[in-house]
């Protein structure tokens, strides 16, 4: 009898245990995108050029751009130039908007602050018009935004080609309300992480987000206190990063495939 | 006076003092600009409209008739040129394709925008393809406001309330932000068209003269529409600058609390 009652004891126990468990935390191992083919397929790749000192230097230390519109005006296949730490200053001339105009292109900005004379941003530069800059804020210390392009794949597809900065732990979570599930309607985030936050930003999207795959390229060199990341949707996968110079100024080539 | 005494008299104080430094009203110079067919009384010159924007250092400057690269204009992009002359921020919101380019409206601003977006219509009846462009702006002081120029068709009142229904059905989808829409939109205070306005928006000029033509002016067909209704005008200036434009310029201080 004791027995019996031992064992419904531990049998009414356990199944308590059982309904008390919370399926996020114990069930769930974080999300792993799948091994995206081996084989790439050329005609499916997007390229972007992000220009961008990884730390936190402002890109252009005077109008030093000359060869970089020379660049942008005879360059075709780029989708579009992202320059990080293009900053403005109000009432004066932008950089970027300078490029664009001097380059037959348009330009958008990314903010990555507020200020009231000087604001730290991203400069994205297009080819086309863009009916659509897609942008988001929260308060005023995360901004994400981008163009709305035709990427001229194998068959058209239409990506919004957006970036961000990372520079604190609690924009990791910010970052991954603000996308929700708008990974899906092909938004591609190429920006600038301060490297010692990769992991935690690894981390934080793996049990957070689903239908994504991450890419980092750090470059070796203590000057270097950031990185570059590519977050694409599942149906996206960051191919190649080559590291080149115009003009003095670094550049990193990204190709980017879209998998059918 | 103890310090205790001194803490309860301060503190309330500076807590009150900062909740009035994050509640700063929005108050923004704006101006919006018919420049008639691209420019072309201007001769498509862009530091010709820079002298005139200079004079006033709006926030933010609309125009309608802007053209992109077109072969009237000498291939130019006139906004980027004014962006890059003035310090400003450009966005160009095409309408319809037009000699060789693009026609539409443009917005610049002083201030980065984080959001922009361009839609056209062109209900049964109408001339052409018209737009509505705006853009969202975090200002310095982390008050947010929406900015839009649009430029009503011009054949018919039923046709210009179609396009404010497909205007008004994009521009508040998703969104209360505090809201400016400036521009032509080719019909007097009392007609249809602005009655039909009037559902959703301010008309922050009313009761100011006439916009049109630019030389002894008879009507008044441009205008700043504020969105919700609670706008007001410190200022509103109608200028007239002939040798830019046949429609008057309209330049107004406003703020939003």
């Amino acid at each position: 009898m004791k027995t019996l009652k031992n064992l419904l004891y531990i049998l009414f126990s356990a199944c308590i245990l059982i309904s008390c468990e919370d399926p996020n935390t114990t069930e769930h191992n974080g999300y792993e995108a799948p091994e995206p083919p081996a084989t790439v397929v050329d005609g499916n790749l997007l390229t972007v050029e992000y220009y961008s000192r990884l730390n936190e230097e402002n890109l252009f230390q005077t109008e030093d751009y000359n060869a970089i519109i020379s660049h942008i005006a005879a360059t075709s296949k780029p989708l579009a130039f992202f320059f990080d730490r293009s900053d403005a200053t109000i009432g004066q001339t932008s950089p970027v908007v300078n490029m664009a105009w001097k380059a037959k292109m348009k330009s958008f900005f990314v903010q990555n602050e507020t200020g009231q004379l000087y604001i730290q941003g991203t400069g994205i530069i297009v080819r086309p018009l863009i009916p659509v800059f897609d942008g988001i804020h929260r308060s005023d210390s995360l901004f994400l935004a981008g163009c709305t392009l035709m990427a001229p794949c194998n068959q058209p597809v239409t990506v919004v080609l957006s970036t961000c900065k990372i520079s604190e732990i609690y924009q990791h979570a910010q970052i991954a309300e603000a996308l929700g599930d708008s990974l899906k309607t092909n938004k591609i985030v190429i920006g600038t992480i301060a490297t010692d936050q990769k992991e935690s930003f690894k981390e934080y999207l793996k049990y957070h987000m689903t239908g994504f795959r991450l890419a980092f390229h750090t470059v070796s060199d203590i000057e270097k206190t950031y990185s570059l990341f590519i977050l694409t949707p599942v149906n996206f996968v960051s191919r190649d990063i080559q590291e080149l110079s115009i003009g003095g100024i670094p550049m990193y080539q990204c190709k980017i495939e879209y998998l059918n | 006076m103890n310090k205790k005494m001194i803490k309860r008299i301060i503190f309330p104080l500076l807590l009150l003092a900062s909740v009035f430094a994050n509640a700063q009203n929005l108050s923004v110079r704006v101006m919006t600009m018919n420049i008639r067919e691209g420019g072309q009384l201007a001769g498509y010159v862009a530091d010709s409209f820079c002298t005139c924007i200079r004079k006033y250092d709006p926030d933010m400057v609309v125009f309608q008739e802007m053209d992109n690269y077109t072969n009237r204009n000498g291939n130019k992009d006139l906004v980027s040129e004014m962006a890059v002359k003035l310090g400003m921020f450009p966005y160009f919101g095409r309408s319809f394709a037009y000699d060789g380019g693009d026609f539409g409206n443009a917005i610049l601003s002083k201030y980065p925008f984080y959001n922009a977006k361009t839609i056209t219509s062109k209900p049964s009846g109408a001339s052409e393809m018209r737009g509505c462009s705006w853009i969202d702006i975090l200002l310095p002081n982390k008050r947010t406001i929406r900015v839009a120029v649009t430029h009503l068709d011009v054949s018919s009142e039923q046709v210009r309330v179609s396009n404010l229904a497909t205007i008004n059905a994009s521009i508040f989808t998703g969104s209360t932000l505090p809201t400016l829409l400036m521009g032509d939109f080719n019909a007097s205070p009392e007609s249809t068209t602005i009655v039909y306005a009037l559902n959703n928006w301010q008309d922050i000029g009313a009761g100011t003269g006439y916009t049109f033509p630019c030389t002894n002016p008879t009507s008044r067909i441009d205008y700043i529409m504020g969105y919700p209704k609670t706008w007001t005008k410190s200022s509103y200036q109608i200028v007239s600058y002939p040798k830019l434009s046949d429609h008057c310029f309209v330049v107004a201080e406003l703020s939003f609390p």
